[in-house]
């Protein structure tokens, strides 16, 4: 008996392939899109080992200076008096090829490296490998950047460093394993006493890579002078990992919303199956099948869609990481830190992982249509109407139960503060309880409509407006699918909308001086002096002020600090305050009695105005009071602003790394970009660019950052018109005969095509006037939970009514697109043939 | 006398040196790895280096200090030691110094150098049936993480160090500590220096220079404490110290030595070196000396050498002679010489069988008995079959 139940249900799909066909390409979107994701997630997370690797190695320690390089004689200290054994000295700095290409050279001492860093090495014909230490100017390089630079083992290479030509030698190649490889190709490496001599640090350690047990790094922590630290790489590297957790948690949730879509989609499919088929099923039932076997075969059914969706999504998915992949990484790059990947992993994790979501989502997706298969009697199961009486009996129901999951959501988003997870869980809820209300609310806006139009109206269109209602049993699901979709899109698009209008008008609060000028490690190296320049370039007479300031970073207690040193003269300082009065706290900043704070610096340091902030010195800790929280995008980690005077007093640092030069009245910008590129000539490591530049840098920066949203947003909107597509088909499909009744009593195929097309059109736009709302508070849970949670940025909600009704449209079109091919398909029917089945 | 280790030492060391290349120090480095970058590095150019020089003749203490202008160098310290129960101990501690090139550069960092230093330390515990051993690398130069001074002599690598207590060459603290175990034993004036071969001129291969200077302590009172897995055990016994420094290369067809040091108990010594060819046969350049109320020298025609006993390292593969047969006609002398411990084999950077023997035989018909060292190199070249 049940051969014969899975014959029928075999039968159904070899005469509807394509609704097998739509509901498989439903899974397989769904889950090419998560497995996509995770792939490329997974590609970033490996780079990020591999760059950890790189500069870690297997060092559990580091002793660096708070304050830059140190005195080498502290390696002599440790290596020989302490008797250290696994202990590393790096000295890094950066030079430059002619051609202009900034290579870091890493200076290390071999015979310390074995049981840190582990690259194969090989001799070039230049000589032997011994060369190495003994050559002055000796070096080694991977293959590929000596390709790229043109140079083969033995020949010479001309750099600049410290701000003085020097010839390095190629004396043989790094063989990095594949995962080292991609980083290492920005690097050459010397010995210690090459690197000194190059870089001209001669008596100068960059950091000290130790591996310890416990026992030892209170005694190494002990015998340190005041200037050095021992930091745990663990809390370095976990460092590095909490600024992108937040991009990358953000990355998974929009895979699984673009899953939970596919979800409905599967639902509605599989409910849809069932519906179709009930006439089967009650003559099954008649038959004698009983309810176990029949919920039994619909679950295999959905095998039949749930196996083959989830093959072809993993291969689709394969593919899509590999583009995600490169928009992750540029995100990375552009946000974080420089981040280069190899290739995408083939991870049998994800891929288990992928195949569990897939088929679990399609099993239990068709739990509720099997259950139904099983539960009514095979004498109603005949009867059409009583399921559509039954589920109109059954909205009540889900208003209240769409209520109890809105309070959970409300509960959800209100608590838990600070953690992401309460939020993106609350955040579904809102979703799962906006889909409950979807068949209630398509109701309500039905019979309103119907009663707006009245009975005089064009018939099939009441026809269609009855017929939504009508077969709600069907369409509900579809329509909630969509809907889902639809917000999501809209969403998402409000969110990233309201960031960028915010981030605009932060840069147009921020950037008050009209040309900025940004030294790098290059000016420095070839000799500039960042405050002669600022006294020449204010001696101009184009000029009226310049500002100057310096990033750089501090070794907190709690991992690293990002100290910004500012000086804005009498000018507007472009800092917005949200906490502090901001004339009392420019006072005090200005005088350096006080620093600012960034507001992700305040909400991860729960620190506020009128409190102290501990920051390391060169001698010690000092305890400076905070007078206000800026507004900042610069960084989710947060910075701290400090001025200038105060900053190079306490920290002994000279160096700047920007100057904003403002105009004199009367003088256009272009003149004094003009005066100001004039001073320089063609100084190298300065960068020169006008405040419009700037901002329309960081704007694409920022919309860059946000390509890979707006791909996985279509992404999304692909995976609700499939839907919209299948559901409708078959909901068409089902009514040939009615339509066969309709043209024997005389309608034309244009009525009929008016009436398939009306009624998917009147769908589609339900669903996307539903959309609306739910999409709007998802905008709103995105900027006041999830990006507040994860970044602790603040941001305004901007209102984009374009984005509404870039909503609505997809919906409607995905909708009217829908209909199109069953109204063709109904209209051209004979409608004798249709008869006589019946 | 052991040019031949050596110059595999000073490839080794090269590679470590001048790679990032290694597993790890307490690994050996794999042959590919070694044979690649040898046949990179060919002859080895000597361009520069000092040659040593038979009419040479050593002068103390400035020659107890480093000597950077030859390709090699060693401070050679074993020794066979007795707690208070009479339970025996060996030990071994080395420092080796090698030019890595023989042109001076002037350069202005205090890390450049040419020279790369090595430490090898092991520790015999014969009744606890344990070997323990390990290795320290460091390079040199002006800041001091390697290095030798003559006046007043130490030597050192990281902080295991040998170091005169005044003046004097003697007495001597020799002090290492590896991770779990390590030494501390203070050297006591005794027999020596011994000049080796012709007024301490020992020639290694064919050719004038082909040679090292080379002086021996064959007797040096020692006391002081190991430690050995966190147990301190008070010591005293007799050290022996072998120094040499060269440019040297072996003979085409010698692959290796065997190396005598050997302390009898009527308070004299015999140190001899077989340069071992392909064949198993001794090259006649092979030689030694007994101190006694002369020191005589031994020629290789003199004295006979026969393995009588092998073992196969389970680490290495490589099977070694842990116990001979000496017979010295022209003196008198029988020997049978046997390790305490079979598994006494270095397999640090570089794999040698360095470890403390027992003697046992007759001179003049008399009983001998007598404690030394044996070091054997080369036997992973050829397999030597019984």
């Amino acid at each position: 008996m049940s051969r014969l139940v899975a014959r029928a249900g075999r039968r159904f799909f070899v005469r509807h392939p394509w609704q097998l066909a739509l509901a498989i390409v439903g899974v397989a979107l769904g889950v090419a899109v998560v497995t996509g994701v995770d792939l490329a997630g997974s590609a970033a997370r490996r780079a990020f080992d591999a760059s950890r690797e790189a500069v870690v190695g297997e060092a559990t320690h580091q002793i660096v200076s708070r304050t830059g390089l140190f005195d080498d004689a502290v390696f002599r200290t440790l290596a020989v008096d302490a008797g250290l054994r696994k202990i590393a000295p790096v000295l890094e700095g950066r030079i430059a090829t002619e051609d202009g290409r900034v290579i870091t050279l890493t200076g290390i001492d071999p015979f310390s490296e074995p049981p840190f860093r582990n690259y194969g090495t090989s001799a070039g014909a230049g000589g032997p490998v011994g060369t190495f230490l003994t050559q002055p100017g000796a070096v080694l390089a991977t293959e590929n950047l000596a390709a790229e630079l043109g140079i083969a083992a033995g020949d010479t290479l001309r750099v600049t460093a410290a701000g003085e030509p020097r010839t390095l030698k190629l004396v043989g190649f790094l063989e990095p394993g594949p995962t080292e490889e991609a980083i290492l190709d920005d690097y050459l490496f010397a010995d210690m006493a090459t690197a000194q001599e190059i870089l001209a640090h001669i008596g100068s350690l960059s950091r000290i890579d130790l591996i310890l047990d416990d026992a030892a790094v209170d005694a190494v922590r002990a015998g340190l002078s005041p200037g050095l630290e021992l930091i745990s790489t663990g809390v370095r590297s976990q460092n590095m990992e909490e600024m992108t957790r937040a991009f990358r948690v953000n990355l998974f949730a929009l895979s699984l919303l673009a899953l939970l879509v596919g979800a409905f989609l599967i639902y509605s499919t599989m409910s849809f199956l069932v519906v179709q088929r009930r006439n089967v099923i009650g003559t099954l039932r008649t038959m004698g099948v009983s309810r176990r076997q029949l919920f039994m075969s619909v679950i295999q059914e959905s095998f039949l869609v749930g196996i083959p969706g989830t093959v072809i999504g993993l291969l689709l998915g394969w593919l899509l990481g590999h583009g995600l992949t490169s928009l992750v990484v540029r995100t990375i790059d552009d946000l974080y830190f420089r981040l280069q990947v190899t290739g995408v992993p083939f991870e049998w994790s994800i891929v288990v992982k992928v195949v569990l979501l897939g088929l679990g989502v399609t099993v239990a997706a068709s739990l509720g249509p099997a259950r139904e298969a099983a539960m009514v009697s095979p004498r109603t199961v005949l009867s059409r109407a009583s399921l559509e009486r039954h589920a109109r009996r059954r909205l009540p129901g889900l208003v209240l139960f769409a209520a109890v999951v809105m309070a959970v959501a409300a509960v959800l988003l209100t608590t838990g503060s600070g953690s992401l997870v309460p939020g993106f869980a609350g955040m579904f809820a809102v979703i799962v309880a906006a889909a409950l209300l979807t068949p209630p609310a398509i109701v309500l806006m039905m019979d309103f409509l119907a009663k707006i139009i009245g009975p005089a109206s064009d018939l099939p269109l009441r026809m269609a407006i009855r017929g939504v209602t009508a077969s709600l049993s069907r369409t509900g699901v579809s329509v909630a699918a969509l809907m889902v979709a639809v917000a999501t899109v809209i969403g998402v698009g409000l969110m990233v909308g309201s960031f960028r209008a915010s981030v605009d008008q932060w840069l147009a609060d921020s950037l008050r001086s009209d040309v900025y000028i940004s030294l790098d490690e290059i000016w420095y190296t070839d000799g500039g002096d960042g405050d002669r320049l600022a006294a020449a370039l204010a001696a101009l007479p184009e000029v009226s002020l310049v500002s100057r300031s310096t990033r750089t970073r501090l070794a907190g207690k709690d991992g690293e600090i990002r100290l910004w040193a500012l000086d804005s003269g009498h000018a507007d300082w472009g800092l917005s305050l949200i906490s502090g009065d901001a004339g009392e706290a420019r006072r005090s900043f200005d005088a350096g009695r006080s620093v600012l704070i960034s507001e992700p610096f305040a909400r991860r340091s729960g620190l506020s105005v009128g409190e102290s902030l501990e920051l390391p010195t060169p001698r010690g800790t000092v305890e400076f009071p905070i007078a206000g929280i800026f507004r900042d995008y610069t960084s989710d980690r947060g910075v701290v602003a400090i001025h200038m005077n105060r900053f190079r007093s306490d920290w002994e640092e000279r160096r700047l790394d920007g100057l904003g030069l403002l105009a004199g009245d009367g003088v256009d910008t272009s003149d004094l970009r003009r005066a100001a590129d004039r001073l320089l000539g063609d100084a190298r490591g300065v960068r020169v660019a006008s405040n419009s530049e700037i901002r329309a840098v960081s704007l694409s920066i920022f919309d860059r950052t946000f390509t890979i949203t707006r791909v996985l947003q279509v992404l999304v909107g692909v995976v609700a018109f499939l839907g919209v597509l299948s559901a409708l088909q078959s909901l068409q499909m089902e009514r040939v005969r009615e339509m066969a009744v309709l043209r024997a009593l005389g309608w034309t195929p244009t009525q009929i095509r008016r009436l398939v097309i009306g009624q998917t059109a009147l769908l589609g736009t339900s669903a996307g006037l539903l959309a609306m709302p739910l999409g709007i508070v998802l905008a709103v849970i995105l900027i006041h939970v999830i990006n507040l949670r994860a970044f602790a940025w603040t941001m305004g909600f901007e209102m984009d009514p374009g984005v509404l009704a870039q909503g609505l449209l997809l919906a409607a079109v995905a909708a009217y697109v829908g209909g199109l091919y069953p109204a063709w398909r109904s209209a051209s029917r004979r409608p004798a043939a249709d008869l006589r089945d019946e | 006398m052991r040019a031949w280790l050596v110059g595999l030492l000073a490839v080794l060391v090269l590679v470590v040196a001048a790679a990032l290349v290694m597993e790890g120090s307490d690994e050996a480095v794999s042959p590919e790895t070694a044979l690649a970058v040898s046949s990179l590095l060919g002859e080895g150019d000597d361009a520069g280096l000092s040659r040593a020089d038979p009419d040479y003749r050593p002068v103390f203490p400035v020659d107890h200090g480093p000597h950077p202008d030859f390709r090699s160098e060693w401070w050679y310290f074993t020794g066979n030691l007795e707690d208070g129960d009479g339970r025996a101990f060996g030990f071994q501690f080395t420092i080796f110094r090698f030019a890595m090139d023989g042109e001076t550069v002037d350069r202005s960092s205090r890390w450049a150098t040419r020279q790369a230093w090595m430490a090898h330390l092991a520790v015999t515990d014969a009744a606890g049936q344990r070997f323990l051993k390990a290795e320290r690398l460091a390079r040199g130069g002006d800041l001091g993480l390697a290095g030798a001074t003559h006046g007043p002599f130490r030597a050192w690598v990281g902080d295991w160090e040998m170091v005169s207590e005044g003046e004097a060459f003697l007495p001597l603290s020799l002090s290492a500590d590896a991770e779990d175990f390590g030494l501390r034993l203070r050297l006591l004036p005794g027999r020596g220096p011994v000049l080796q071969g012709e007024q301490g001129y020992s020639r290694k291969g064919p050719g004038e220079g082909n040679a090292s200077h080379y002086y021996s302590y064959t007797r040096l009172p020692a006391a002081g404490e190991l430690q050995l897995a966190g147990e301190v055990v008070s010591v005293q016994g007799n050290a022996w110290l072998d120094r040499e420094w060269g440019t040297s290369a072996l003979g085409p067809d010698v692959s290796g030595w065997d190396w005598f040091s050997l302390q009898f108990d009527d308070d004299t010594e015999l140190m001899y070196y077989q340069l071992r060819r392909d064949d198993g046969s001794a090259d006649p350049l092979s030689s030694g000396s007994m101190t006694g109320p002369v020191l005589t020298p031994l020629r290789s025609s003199e004295v006979r050498l026969e393995p009588t006993r092998f073992w196969r390292s389970d680490s290495t593969g490589i099977e070694y002679p842990v116990a001979w047969r000496m017979e010295i006609p022209s003196r008198n002398l029988v020997l049978d010489v046997d390790a305490v411990l079979d598994q006494q084999e270095m397999d640090v950077s570089v794999n040698y069988w360095e470890g403390a023997v027992i003697v046992s035989g007759t001179r003049d018909g008399r009983p001998l008995r007598g404690r030394g060292y044996l070091e054997m190199t080369g036997y992973d070249r050829n397999g030597l079959s019984p």
